[in-house]
């Protein structure tokens, strides 16, 4: 089996703060894979030490492997910029660029990065994330326009559009949903079934419904430590921890 | 001392009418029993409680899909929320078949029937019925595995007693045989359904099949 992202012995230190503690896991390829656990047990930098994000942080400390296809994101000549783009990535605030148009926010990192040799292969190419960020029907005769007249769900798939152009391996989502209302939520969520065809999702959320809903696989972190993994209609029937029986059943804390 | 969830005082409700339902259940095995040991017949009575079971069973199913739609229950709420709605219709069985139970004492004559097989069996049976009932309410694990041994003992003695009937047969009056025949089945069922209630007990507690 070919694996999308292994971790291993993975432990993140916020100056002398031991924040994540030996997690291990692998994450096949083409799946949903959600993180869940209690605010503060570590998600959003365990999703941040994969793709390398925690380097822009000088108090943060990492040590152990991250590999995708089989390559050690914390390898000695691995290129940062390459593993960014091996990455997508969504945050929980939609943050399109808010004064360029809804097709510069798409096109500008593959302009930046030469993806692309002429303004209709650019075309093409914002058309398609568009596509399949399920947004091109909604802004297709308002391209020019700022993204800031989206509204917080467009704008949110906008920012998975933005992503989804400079094609990614892996997307890494940090609570994409927490500030959507019920229905764009919905939508968001429809979004990730679709894209995991193409795709590694891995999404990090907080409730514990959306991960059961959407996910293939669950990893429920506590307190920077990984206390189970396993496919999600397992974890949600029977838990084989105690904790995360108490998480999934809101009774912790 | 945490505070209770929503969720909770809905699980609390659906215990109480299960524990309602190990009462009926029992209360009509036990009457239908004497009604045949000792030729008074109960049956009107004995319905009344089949039907008091048939109508909780509804009120389970409704209140468990109300459950589910409203919390969305995962882990251990949503295997008691399915052991309850298979349990509540074990204990509806129960009931009914105590009904047929009773419903032979017309058939019994008045002398000449030898009700060793059911004096015998059906204290084993009734013991099986509020143990299962236990069992549930307590999470009881040892005492399901019990249940499952129990019911073991019942199929044994069901088929020893009907083949001694078979060897009896054409030695003894006819409607006494038929009744005995009759009411060692509806036994053996109802040992079959206090196994499922163990069965769903055990489910409940581990999330694995029995």
């Amino acid at each position: 089996m070919s694996w999308a992202i292994e971790v291993q012995n993975l432990n993140v230190w916020y100056g002398d703060k031991h924040i994540i503690k030996n997690v291990s896991f692998r994450v096949p390829k083409n799946v949903i894979f959600a993180i869940m656990g209690p605010s503060g047990c570590g998600k959003s930098t365990l999703l941040r030490a994969m793709n390398r994000l925690l380097d822009l942080n000088p108090h943060a400390r990492v040590e152990g492997q991250v590999k995708i296809n089989g390559i050690n994101v914390y390898g000695d000549n691995v290129d940062v910029t390459w593993v960014r783009r091996q990455f997508g990535m969504v945050f929980q605030i939609p943050n399109p660029f808010p004064h360029l148009s809804i097709y510069e926010n798409v096109a500008l990192g593959p302009k930046l990065n030469g993806l692309v040799k002429d303004k209709s292969q650019l075309d093409e190419l914002v058309k398609q994330a568009l596509q399949k960020a399920y947004l091109w029907d909604e802004v297709k005769n308002d391209l020019r326009k700022p993204a800031s007249m989206l509204s917080g769900g467009q704008q949110q798939r906008l920012c998975i559009a933005r992503a989804l152009a400079l094609k990614p391996r892996i997307i890494l989502m940090d609570e994409p949903t927490a500030n959507l209302d019920p229905v764009a939520s919905s939508k968001i969520e429809e979004l990730l079934l679709e894209l995991k065809e193409d795709y590694t999702i891995i999404i990090v959320t907080h409730n514990p419904q959306q991960a059961a809903r959407v996910s293939d696989y669950v990893a429920f972190l506590y307190m920077g430590e990984l206390i189970e993994i396993g496919e999600t209609s397992t974890v949600f029937t029977r838990p084989s921890n105690i904790l995360t029986e108490k998480y999934v059943l809101g009774r912790m804390g | 001392m945490s505070l209770k969830r929503p969720i909770d005082y809905g699980l609390e409700k659906l215990n109480g009418m299960i524990n309602d339902m190990i009462d009926l259940a029992g209360k009509a095995l036990e009457i239908s029993i004497e009604s045949i040991l000792t030729r008074t017949d109960n049956v009107e009575e004995v319905r009344k409680l089949s039907d008091q079971l048939m109508f909780i069973m509804d009120e389970t199913g409704e209140l468990a899909v109300q459950l589910i739609a409203r919390f969305q229950p995962v882990a251990s709420d949503l295997r008691e929320i399915k052991s309850a709605i298979q349990v509540s219709y074990d204990f509806s069985r129960i009931g009914r078949y105590a009904a047929n139970i009773a419903e032979i004492t017309k058939m019994i004559p008045e002398e000449g029937c030898d009700f060793t097989s059911i004096r015998e069996l059906s204290q084993i049976v009734l013991e099986m019925v509020r143990e299962a009932g236990k069992a549930y309410l307590n999470k009881d694990l040892k005492k399901a595995d019990k249940l499952r041994s129990m019911d073991d003992q019942v199929d044994k003695l069901y088929a020893e007693s009907i083949k001694h009937l078979i060897q009896m047969g054409g030695k003894i009056n006819t409607a006494c045989l038929l009744s005995i025949a009759l009411i060692l089945r509806y036994l053996e069922r109802i040992a079959d359904h206090a196994c499922y209630i163990a069965d769903a007990t055990s489910y409940m507690i581990t999330g694995r099949k029995y």
